[in-house]
Parts: C-alpha cells; sequence; structure tokens
C-alpha cells in the first residue's frame, strides 16, 4: 500500500518556520524543540537554563538541523523582549511560539507564602503574556498573510484535579486557558491562531522523580490521578505531547483557533 | 528548510495508515468524502459506505478506496458488512462514523416519528456500526473510533436545530463512553466538533438564522471539507495513540467569538 507523502508533508510539516519553544531544554519542551526541527523548522530553544538549551540545540544541528539556544526566565520582561528579538535577529521573523516553561514545585495551602503564589503565577501567567505579547508584536507587524501560531501548554488539572498541594499551579494554568481564548478571539483578524494543550501525565524527568521516590519531593503526591487506572492510557511520553503541539503549529489545524485540547490519556473519563 | 530532514521517515511512523484498514460511514459527500481521501492518502484501505444512490454517482476516487452500500440504521445489515471486512482484511482498524442525517425544522414543527428518524441515523447508527466495529478492532488489536459530530451539540448554532444538536450531544457522550469501556483493548475514541463547514449536503434554499448565522461570529470564515482532514489523520495515526474520550472544536474560533 501506497503513502501519498505529499499530503502527510502538506497538512503536518512547517518548513522554513522559525519556532520558539520555551523550556525547550527538557522534557515536553525537548521533545518539541527536537520534533519541530525535524518537521523543517528552525527552532529557538529558549530555556532558563543556558547549558540544557544549548545541549538540544547542538543535537538538532547534529542531525541536520538549524536551531539556537537562548538562555532566558519567562517571567522577566526583558529577557523575553530579548528572546524574540534574537528569533528575529537569527531567522528573520517568528511563526509560531510554543509556551511550555513552567515552575512546578508543590505547596501546602495553608503554608504557602505569597511569594511562592507570586512566583508561580509569575512564570506560568505572566510568562505565558509577557512572551505571547512580544511574539504577536512580530506576527502582526509580519502581516495578515504569514500571520502565526501560538501553543500554550497548560495542564488537565485546570479541567480536573490532579493532585493535591497543586492550587497554584492549575490557578496559574487556568489563567494560560483563559488568555488562551482571550488572544484567540483578538487576534484572529491577524490571522493568528491561538490553542493550548492540557497534558495529563507524562514521563518527564520531574515525574519520574515524583513516581520512583516520593520521598524526594517535599510532599508524598496523592489525588485523583495517582489512583491506579485513572490514566487509561497510561502515562505519556513526551513525544505524544510534542506531536499534539506540533500538530496545533501545522496547516492540519488551520481551522481551529481557542480550543484547549486535553491530551490526557482518558483521564478526564476515567 | 533543512534539506538534510527527511519528511518521509518522520510523518509516515507519526502519521502513516500503511496496512490499516478503515471504515468511513457517509463516506460520499463533504467530511466524510474528505476523511476517505486522507485516509487513504496516509496509506490505508478503506472502505467507503453510504446510501444507494449517492455510492452509484462515486468515480474516480483512486484503488485504495472501495465502496459499499450501508444504511447504517440497519443492524442486519451493519453487522454483515462488518463481518464481510472481517474476512477480507482480518479486522477494521479505523472508524469514522460521519453518516449522518441533517435536521433543521422549528421544534413545535417536528413529529415525533421525525425526531426518532434523526436520533436514529446521528446515534442508533454510530452505536449499531460502533457495536459492530468493536470484535474487528479486537481482532486487530486495538483501534481509533473517530465521530463526526458538531459544535452545535456544545453551543446553539442555528435556530430549528433541536433534534439536530440533541442526536450530536448524545453522540459526544457516547464517545467518551466508547473511550472508558475499551481504553484497555487500545481501542481509543474521540469525536470531532466541525464548526461552519460548507457542505453539499445543506440544501438549497436553506436560510439558517441563529448565531451561527453571523458572518462576524466566524473568525476564521467559513470552513471546508478538508479542514478536518488533519484532525482525522492525527485521531487515527500512532500519534493519537494517547488522546481519548475528546471532543475537538475545529470551529474557526466559534466557540471563542
Amino acid at each position: 500500500m501506497t503513502i501519498a507523502q505529499d499530503v502527510l508533508n502538506s497538512l503536518f510539516a512547517i518548513p522554513g518556520k522559525v519556532v520558539i519553544v520555551t523550556g525547550g531544554g527538557s522534557g515536553i519542551g525537548e521533545a518539541t524543540s527536537t520534533l519541530m526541527a525535524q518537521a523543517g523548522a528552525k527552532v529557538v530553544v529558549a530555556d532558563l537554563v543556558l547549558a540544557e538549551g544549548q545541549r538540544v540545540a547542538d543535537a538538532i544541528i547534529a542531525a541536520g538541523g538549524e536551531a539556537i539556544a537562548v538562555e532566558v526566565d519567562v517571567s522577566e520582561e526583558e529577557q523575553v523582549k530579548a528572546m524574540t528579538a534574537r528569533a528575529v535577529e537569527a531567522f528573520g521573523g517568528i511563526d509560531v511560539l510554543v509556551n511550555n516553561a513552567a515552575y512546578r514545585p508543590k505547596a501546602d495551602f495553608f503554608e504557602m507564602s505569597v511569594a511562592e503564589w507570586d512566583k508561580m503565577h509569575a512564570v506560568n501567567t505572566r510568562g505565558t503574556f509577557l512572551g505571547m505579547r512580544e511574539a504577536i508584536k512580530v506576527m502582526k507587524a509580519q502581516g495578515k498573510e504569514r500571520g502565526g501560531v501560538i501553543v500554550n501548554v497548560s495542564t488537565i488539572g485546570t479541567a480536573l484535579p490532579t493532585i493535591v498541594n497543586n492550587v497554584h499551579y492549575d490557578s496559574s494554568k487556568g489563567g494560560v486557558n483563559a488568555i488562551t481564548r482571550s488572544t484567540a478571539s483578538e487576534f484572529a483578524a491577524d490571522g493568528i491562531r491561538i490553542n493550548a494543550v492540557m497534558p495529563g501525565g507524562v514521563n518527564t524527568q520531574g515525574s519520574r522523580k515524583m513516581q520512583q521516590d516520593p520521598s524526594a519531593m517535599s510532599f508524598t503526591p496523592k489525588g485523583p490521578i495517582m489512583m491506579p487506572g485513572r490514566l487509561l492510557l497510561g502515562i505519556a511520553q513526551p513525544l505524544q505531547l510534542a506531536s499534539a503541539i506540533l500538530f496545533l503549529a501545522s496547516p492540519a489545524s488551520s481551522y481551529m483557533t481557542g480550543h484547549v485540547m486535553p491530551v490526557d490519556g482518558g483521564y478526564l473519563v476515567g | 528548510m533543512s534539506q538534510s530532514i527527511d519528511m518521509a521517515a518522520l510523518f509516515e511512523p507519526m502519521f502513516g495508515l500503511a496496512g490499516k484498514v478503515a471504515l468511513v460511514t457517509g463516506g460520499a459527500v463533504g467530511m466524510g468524502r474528505a476523511a476517505c481521501l486522507a485516509l487513504a492518502a496516509a496509506g490505508a484501505r478503506v472502505i467507503l459506505a453510504d446510501d444507494a444512490e449517492r455510492v452509484e454517482q462515486l468515480s474516480g476516487l483512486g484503488e485504495m478506496i472501495e465502496v459499499i452500500v450501508l444504511d447504517v440504521t440497519h443492524e442486519a445489515s451493519v453487522e454483515a458488512a462488518l463481518a464481510d471486512i472481517t474476512v477480507r482484511y482480518g479486522g477494521l482498524d479505523v472508524l469514522v462514523n460521519g453518516a449522518v442525517m441533517n435536521h433543521n425544522r422549528p421544534l413545535l414543527e417536528i413529529s415525533g416519528d421525525e425526531w426518532d428518524r434523526v436520533q436514529g441515523v446521528n446515534l442508533k447508527g454510530a452505536f449499531l456500526v460502533t457495536k459492530a466495529a468493536v470484535p474487528a478492532m479486537r481482532a486487530r488489536g486495538g483501534g481509533r473510533v473517530i465521530n463526526l459530530s458538531t459544535m452545535g451539540s456544545v453551543h446553539p448554532v442555528l435556530n430549528g436545530n433541536a433534534a439536530y444538536s440533541s442526536s450530536r450531544a448524545g453522540l459526544n457522550q457516547f464517545t467518551r463512553n466508547i473511550a472508558l469501556d475499551f481504553a484497555s483493548e487500545n481501542i481509543t475514541a474521540n469525536a470531532i466538533l466541525p464548526g461552519a463547514i460548507i457542505t453539499e449536503t445543506i440544501k438549497s434554499g436553506f436560510v439558517p438564522s441563529g448565531p451561527g448565522a453571523n458572518p462576524a461570529r466566524h473568525l476564521g470564515g467559513f470552513g471546508k471539507p478538508d479542514d478536518v482532514t488533519g484532525l482525522i489523520l492525527l485521531l487515527a495515526g500512532p500519534s493519537g495513540r494517547f488522546i481519548s474520550g475528546q471532543c475537538i472544536a475545529v470551529d474557526g474560533g466559534f466557540l471563542v467569538s
């Protein structure tokens, strides 16, 4: 049986597109950066830890792709401005922004400091806003024909609680969902599509630590998602989230905007 | 684009369907037809099922698509069709429930029998085909159920759409329950909620009214059947393994307008 490769390419390839992935140095971000490059994109691997971003960028280049690494704390306005400016300088524009960088420590509801609550929202919510504001400036200036795409990484916890001591995280990502819908409405006329994914359990460094050695965390994780069988399809590999993110960044989803899409292994129906 | 990047090596493992067998009900027109062409392009053997009069008018679909006549509301016919597919191909990998009875009439003018016919095609039809398809999917070690619903199932779009939208809202919950019941057998189930996608099944002379008739609400303009094919390939292919129980809008931003 033959495959019409041109059909798959026209739907899912993003040749020459300039893609920024924040938190691109590990986990879902690393898988997304790598997959975007394989799909033809020029990738800006942005990470709080430059060495991690550089490692991913180097691997992309070694495989024949194009990438640069940028150090960024997404909660810092000037650093985000520098990140988007670097993307434009290196690759001549911005076509896709994946807001994946996140702050994730757990905290007891009563003992959590205001500073901790604020830091969570500064990275996850303000960071998403700042990245989108700077990227959309560039995308608007590029004109409606080129337009742009934003993919935000939220959490299934915004739709159904997953674990305890996570109120501040779910709150920060609930804001990301709202930003996604509001901006999708506001910037549709500029040819800019904005969607989000809500991952369930993903096999990343952070979640492995949680599963294998709960004592390494300040809290023992407990909650609905830790119940056996709730993740109907088991735990996801980062590539499975990256695949959904590529879909939302590619022509395959050209009629979708304002959608917050669960990629949760059936958690919501489990 | 880097010339060294091998798209074939990348996309075939993600979205390729070589060796897979797909059944698309309502496959002769609109999104069903677009689904058939996309699944075949991705390498699947496609069985296009539709009414006799629609099937007779088909031609030039290519060697990957074969055509059968099927009334999805007739239980014995559905069972016979899936049994035949299983005998010939060893089972079924992908089912697209696309058979649909479009319907628009003021609520007070709808008879009980008319209501039943709408539910019969749009909800019971999906039930009958899915029920017969699950054993065929088991024979292949898993499968993907993709139900074509409507954005009107979660947000009223047109006046006079109560029977149609209700049948689709039922299909949404049917989708979630299938996702739950068969998750352990590697069968996923998802629904697609298309927005204002213009197909030839919309009767000429139909004058819509309601939120969906306001062009300003369609941020992405009106859609075309091909707008759902990317999502169908995602849900049908290896990359969709972790997506189940979802109702995904492809609505050009209507829900955020």
